[in-house]
């Protein structure tokens, strides 16, 4: 298939503007836009003037810069949908029907197309054959528990040629089965006339909708139809996305009936399509409304598009352009004025059909609700659209909005959504369910927040079908099909237990977590924040055995070390466990994130195993040390830190995804922690796991071997659990061969697109958090917990909400952990303090130490020591720990001071007390010379004894 | 006699004081810092013929704490910080053997007759190959084969010819990972942010990750 259309995009010829444009719209512009002018009034003056483009819709590109990431209308909606909120199911006639010769039927230009454009399909073969078996197909509507279906009916298997004259009894037959059996199931049929399978004879005959005849050609087999099957059906679509019949039939020739190059074809088409709707809408208006009371309109479809930069006027007009071009096209005239949007007829000029003034009047107003469509097949290939160098976008709540903007709030029916997957996957559609809960969620958004008429929602597809130029590559069924069986069984994938899920709810209910408490932590919990490391630079090697310099730290606030310089130091072995500091110290922490360390050594799975066994006997050693003969003076407690995120099922409607997301946590936490708390050997599930792929020929990884007496060393060196905890991982089944450690786990990770994150893709899921903790209590018993790391990086500098918002949420659910699961919880360290230049921002201070408003915002979580309601404030007083230990810590704090106190006294003693006896020697010899000298007299001799 | 005996007794206390601090003061050196162990060689690329690597001078001997860079004049000096000036190029040559070029100033480290280390345009094999060896600290020592001496950075001055070669003591250094500037990375990042959709594929927004690593951001490198 060659894309080389002439044509190239609508909307690239667009960029000139006229000056002398005059516009009613932009008058209505002026009177009713809010958001845009007040952001961007003078440029838009300026530019009207200059270019008397019109379009409300382009307030959507004027994005607010001051909008929390955090705020409620921009994250996650838990909600339900307005009561009897329409859920249905789509299929087109020839994606899905099959048959495409039997009982009458005739042949479609899609048909002939696959004959001669896409030879290489097997098209006759292929399907899954609606046509043949009906029954399947109720019971998967019964499944999903659908309230309406929305199908397409084959023109050319009414009538095989085209003109309504005798019609195909076999055919009619299907069609009124089919309603008959909706109805008994209380399943509401959406009717679409025209699902691009033309009837061939009217290719032949009259040049297909480049002929004005087709108008009245399909209001006769749009007459016929509502006279037949009126009775049943209250919504009726004429036409299936108007614009791919025009742009990619007649334009890249990627589409029946194939032609290209022609751009006046391609608006001719395009014009008779409006005109052929409108017909039919008249005729239904007329003659039909009256007293089957249905409603009738036609589906467009669009892309959606954001500018490179929002503050930029041209980026934000040609957006503008683009969408006009693709749904402006057709909308305009239905939806709107009933004319050709202006900026269309100024460039296409006499390309462009023009409509009278009657015929404008006749278009104009011919929907009665807004069906829309917003799927892959106006994303892919590139030259589908208009891109004008801006970004293409999947937000379905931002075209929303725009069709709110520009065609004054329709009620809308999203007769089309859903995205697709490659042919080889089956049923484990996981992607699939994403990509659905990331567009149903703003649809829910566009509904409570933006106020947007929306009413009912079609995924596309009930069925695996025929994929237009992509045939049989691409699948968009919730149901899988097996297109080379015999009885094209349909089994329901993982978005149709999903979307059944929704639809049963209503919407999306929070099942994770549970209300957030009133409550507080005890007076002696140790509230932290975690800064890494003190380094002389930053640096991932700094020569710690080999510096002979003296460093101080800290000694102007700047937190930094400064040398010493003249003083060289002995350097010292390669030992860092004397517990030097161990007196001031009740908390040791051997070795940070061992199961991250480990990862270093990643040569081969047996490195990475070596060097954790390693780690755990250098820990298990320590753990020994402390104890023999630290712990009874020092009184502290010694553990190791885990990184322990926690990890949910991708898919949860799939075995091996919970298999997988379990093994994951025994790869990662159970490895250190089973041989330190439980066993003192590895997980078996480990083990098995490893010999299980070692069979398979996936890998040669083994896990060391414990001997009994390193068994018995390593068992039971943790006093408590510490745990570094950032975010939770969605895992997915995903066998990988080599012989490492990351491939060894067999596992893959999906990013939830609808969960808040932050700019290094760390998802914020607080509930996360009490899993992990209630995991670890269940396999380990009830320890002492710390959490010893939890934090998040925030682009901000100054007023950090998303960390806030962080802190607040995961703090919460530690509390829940804490209060309802009894958790032993006995600490929880922010992280971090500080942050490093070039690196993702994780401080609660900058790189150069200017505090964020986090600081403030944590410091009042640790006053009130959680959330305490008003009555329940904790009353922690500081007294008992300052009488307990004054005289101790006057001590230890006046210990040299004693010290110098006590030499000196009892220097001072001693030279007293030798004087003193000195002094008192000396007399005693001078008396004794005084004696000598008198000589003595029995008189006198009594007075001196 | 009383003064001086309090007089006596403040000197001793203050003899008494430097040296508590110097034994209260010497852990904030010596401490052991929790920093990532970088592992094996390995990690640092030795299995690439070419590295862009910084060299940091380590001591104990000569000028140390610093990055070796080679200026466009031909000087070889140390650089306090790490920056894109002291970005070096270092290629294999032959078995263990080497050759150093600035990636800025383009010249190669060579050695002149005397053992002093300067910077030249043009390489050639016996002055500007060196043989690169591993210290038992982890450090490495670069020696010139012909010469029979080692790379060493003394002073800031210029070294001046060594009369006597054997005493000649080597520069410890350490081959370090070029850091990604700030602004590099913001871009890195921001590009990450609003990547491109992938319309043309099943997950446009690049949810599955296939390298499945986990990192830990108390793990950074």
């Amino acid at each position: 298939m060659q894309a080389s259309c002439a044509a190239g995009s609508p909307g690239n010829e667009w960029i000139f503007f006229s000056a002398d444009e005059r516009n009613t719209r932009s008058r209505k512009t002026m009177s009713n836009g809010a958001l845009l002018r007040c952001v961007v009034l003078s440029t838009f003056i300026l530019l009207r003037a200059v270019t008397g483009f019109s379009g409300d819709g382009r307030a959507i590109w004027a994005k607010n810069p001051h909008l929390s990431p955090v705020n409620a209308s921009q994250l996650f909606l838990y909600d339900t949908f307005p009561k009897n909120f329409f859920w249905g199911v789509g299929t087109g006639a020839f994606q899905v029907e099959g048959s495409w010769k039997t009982d009458g039927k005739g042949p479609s230009i899609w048909d002939h197309f696959i004959q001669t454009h896409l030879r290489n399909v097997n098209s006759m073969g292929g399907s899954s054959d609606s046509y043949l078996f009906l029954e399947k197909d109720l019971s998967a509507l019964d499944f999903i528990g659908v309230s309406f279906y929305q199908f397409s009916i084959s023109w050319p298997r009414l009538f095989p040629d085209g003109i309504v004259t005798v019609v195909n009894a076999k055919g009619l037959q299907y069609y009124n089965v089919l309603l008959d059996a909706l109805a008994l199931r209380n399943i509401e049929p959406v009717v679409t006339l025209y699902h691009w399978d033309l009837p061939l004879a009217l290719q032949e005959k009259y040049g297909g909708w480049k002929n004005a005849t087709m108008v009245d050609i399909f209001n006769d087999y749009a007459t016929y139809c509502f006279q037949t099957f009126g009775d049943r059906v209250k919504y009726w679509i004429t036409i299936h996305n108007p614009y791919l019949v025009a742009w990619h039939g007649y334009g890249t020739g990627m589409h029946a009936p194939g032609e290209k190059g022609n751009l006046a074809a391609v608006y001719t088409v395009g014009h008779n399509l409006i005109k052929a709707h409108s017909k039919v809408w008249h005729t239904y208006n007329r003659d039909f409304r009256p007293h089957q009371k249905g409603w009738l309109s036609i589906t467009l479809g669009s892309h959606w598009i954001e500018p490179n930069r929002s503050e930029n006027m041209m980026d934000v007009i040609k957006c503008q352009q683009s969408m006009v071009s693709v749904l402006g096209w057709f909308a305009n005239p239905i939806h709107g004025d009933g004319d050709y949007p202006e900026v269309m007829k100024k460039k296409l000029l006499s390309i462009l059909p023009p409509f009278s003034e009657a015929e404008k009047e006749e278009v104009r107003g011919t929907a009665d609700f807004f069906a829309f469509s917003f799927g892959p097949n106006n994303f892919k290939p590139l030259n589908t659209m208009a891109k004008m160098g801006q970004n293409v976008s999947l937000n379905l709540r931002q075209v929303l909005n725009w069709i709110k903007l520009e065609y004054d709030d329709p009620r809308i029916l999203i007769a089309e959504n859903g995205w697709f997957t490659d042919s080889y996957v089956k049923t484990e559609d996981t992607t699939a369910i994403y990509m659905m809960k990331n567009f149903l969620n703003q649809v829910l958004q566009a509904i409570k927040f933006d106020e947007i008429g929306v009413f009912g929602y079609s995924a596309w597809s009930l069925l695996d079908g025929f994929e237009w130029q992509e045939a049989y590559t691409t699948r968009r069924g919730l149901f899988y099909v097996d297109f080379n069986s015999e009885q094209k069984e349909r089994k329901p994938k993982s978005s149709a237990h999903y979307y059944k899920q929704i639809i049963k709810e209503n919407g999306f209910t929070l099942k994770e977590s549970t209300p957030d408490l009133q409550g507080h932590f005890p007076c002696d919990f140790a509230w932290g924040v975690t800064e890494s490391v003190l380094k002389p630079e930053f640096m991932a090697s700094s020569p710690q055995f080999t510096d002979p310099h003296l460093y101080v730290w800290n000694a102007t606030g700047n937190r930094l070390l400064h040398r010493v310089e003249g003083i060289r130091l002995k350097t010292r072995p390669a030992q860092c466990t004397d517990f030097e500091l161990g007196d001031l110290v009740k908390l040791w922490v051997t070795i940070n994130e061992p199961n991250r360390l480990s990862d270093i050594y990643n040569r081969t799975s047996n490195d990475t195993y070596q060097a954790a066994h390693n780690l755990l006997i250098a820990h298990a050693r320590v753990w020994h040390l402390y104890d023999r003969q630290y712990r009874l003076t020092q009184r502290g407690a010694v553990s190791l830190s885990l990184h322990s995120d926690w990890a949910e099922p991708a898919n949860p409607y799939v075995d091996s995804h919970w298999k997988a997301a379990e093994r994951f946590l025994q790869f990662e936490i159970a490895w250190f922690a089973d041989p330190l708390f439980k066993t003192g050997d590895y997980p078996l599930a480990m083990k098995e796991h490893l010999a299980s792929r070692n069979l398979r020929g996936l890998s040669t990884s083994v896990l060391p071997r414990f001997s009994p007496e390193e068994s018995r060393l390593v068992k039971g060196t943790a006093d408590f659990y510490a745990l570094n905890h950032f975010t939770t991982r969605f895992v997915m089944h995903e066998q990988l061969s080599g012989s490492r450690y990351d491939a060894d786990r067999d596992v893959q990770f999906l990013q939830d697109i609808t969960r808040l994150s932050s700019p290094s893709r760390l998802a914020v899921m607080p509930w996360g958090a009490r899993k992990m903790l209630g995991w670890i209590r269940r396999n380990y018993g009830d320890l002492d917990v710390y959490i010893t790391a939890n934090g998040i990086d925030d682009q901000a500098l100054e007023n950090d909400r998303l960390r806030k918002y962080y802190l607040e949420k995961y703090v919460q659910e530690t509390l829940k952990a804490y209060l309802i699961d009894k958790v032993k919880i006995r600490g929880y360290y922010a992280f971090k303090l500080t942050e490093e230049k070039s690196k993702p921002r994780f401080g609660f201070f900058t790189s150069d130490f200017k505090a964020k408003s986090s600081v403030q915002f944590y410091n009042q979580l640790i006053s009130s020591g959680g959330f305490p309601s008003e009555s329940s404030k904790p009353t922690c007083s500081q007294t008992l720990r300052s009488t307990e230990c004054t005289i101790c810590s006057l001590l230890l704090q006046k210990k040299p001071l004693i010290f110098f106190g006590c030499c000196f006294v009892s220097t001072v003693v001693l030279l007293i007390s030798i004087t003193m006896f000195r002094r008192r020697k000396r007399r005693k010899f001078w008396k004794a010379k005084n004696l000598q000298n008198i000589p003595l007299k029995k008189g006198h001799s009594r007075v001196l004894s | 006699m009383w003064r001086a005996r309090r007089g006596c007794a403040v000197a001793r206390a203050l003899v008494l004081a430097t040296l508590w601090l110097a034994v209260s003061g010497r852990p904030l050196a010596r401490r052991p810092r929790a920093l990532s162990d970088q592992g094996p060689h390995l990690h640092y690329g030795w299995d690439q013929p070419i590295r862009l690597r910084h060299l940091y001078a380590a001591g104990p001997y000569g000028v140390s704490n610093c990055f070796l860079r080679i200026r466009s004049d031909g000087a070889v000096d140390c650089e306090e910080g790490q920056s894109q000036r002291s970005l070096l190029e270092i290629r294999a040559v032959a078995l263990e053997t080497v050759a150093i070029k600035d990636v800025s100033s383009v010249r190669y480290l060579c050695m002149s007759e005397d053992g002093k280390i300067q910077g030249l345009v043009r390489y050639s094999e016996e002055d500007c190959a060196f043989k690169e060896e591993i210290n038992y600290s982890g450090y490495n020592v670069y020696r010139s084969s012909k010469h029979h001496l080692p790379v060493a950075l003394s002073g800031a001055k210029p070294r001046q010819q060594f009369t006597n070669k054997s005493l000649l003591r080597p520069s410890y250094f350490l081959p370090m990972l070029p850091q990604t500037s700030e602004e590099t990375r913001e871009q890195l990042e921001s590009e990450m942010l609003s990547l491109p959709l992938e319309t043309d594929s099943m997950d446009p927004f690049r949810m599955v990750d296939d390298v499945g690593l986990v990192k830990s951001p108390s793990f950074q490198k």
